[in-house]
């Protein structure tokens, strides 16, 4: 794929590459590097955040706070919004809401990881 | 080259916010307040921007500590903030910060941004203000 189609697939799938390309210096390598670190922590803070949700923790809001601001610079809005819902309800310590959608925000994270996988892959 | 210390727990941010800087400033990275705490003390930067919510010891508290040290309570302390609530800005003001940058940012705006406070920090100080 050239780095133009690269780009029209992830608006294809709901990402704000505008947004994404101006916080990244509107270079299409430094897109790429910023979305090489959210895929590379993936996998790590994705057991963290389950792991905190239980224990009902702070660590559970900082983790969807900082998941929040690198989906938005990366232009991941939808994520984001549901980060930021995420860490309003730890913050009120309204552990029902947390639970009853960490699995919704567990998906669309890993929806968001599998699209830019095919954002950054060689083919 | 001035110094600059950037403290932030992650790393996507840190990244972002060395590439908006390195090419003028030296930057000197920390991924906690404890970690920024120490490398302050082996040597005083000319500015810090300091992420505001981290595990452990979260920004609010380094910018006390900063405060009460007689080495760092001139270093100006620029708030790195995802939050656009007026509070939480009043509240950075009042802890002594300089400045805030929302996050995400723009690089080239947030590196105009820290240049106008240093030199505006650099102006304070020829007139003997600080």
């Amino acid at each position: 794929m050239k780095d133009k189609e690269r780009l029209e697939y992830l608006k294809q799938h709901e990402i704000n590459t505008d947004a994404g390309m101006k916080y990244a210096d509107d270079s299409m390598e430094f897109y790429k590097q910023l979305i090489h670190i959210f895929l590379e922590e993936f996998t790590i803070k994705k057991r963290t955040a389950e792991a905190e949700a239980k224990k009902k923790s702070r660590e559970y809001t900082i983790l969807v706070h900082g998941l929040k601001n690198n989906a938005k610079a990366l232009g991941a809005d939808k994520l984001s919004e549901i980060a930021y819902e995420h860490e309003k309800a730890s913050k009120r310590e309204d552990f029902g809401y947390i639970e009853e959608n960490l699995i919704s925000l567990l998906s669309s994270w890993e929806e968001t990881v599998n699209v830019f996988k095919v954002f950054v892959s060689e083919k | 080259m001035k110094k600059i210390v950037i403290v932030d727990d992650e790393m996507m941010n840190l990244v972002l916010e060395e590439h908006a800087l390195a090419d003028e400033y030296q930057v000197i990275c920390a991924t906690s307040g404890e970690e920024a705490l120490k490398a302050m003390n082996r040597e005083v930067p000319d500015l810090v921007l300091l992420d505001i919510e981290m595990p452990g010891m979260d920004g609010k508290t380094v910018a006390r500590i900063m405060k009460e040290d007689d080495r760092l309570k001139e270093v100006p302390i620029v708030f790195l903030t995802a939050d656009s609530d007026p509070d939480t800005q009043i509240e950075c003001l009042k802890l002594g910060a300089e400045d805030f940058v929302i996050k995400p940012f723009v690089p080239i705006l947030m590196k105009k941004r820290i240049g106008r406070i240093l030199e505006y920090i650099d102006l304070r100080k020829d007139k003997g203000i600080i």
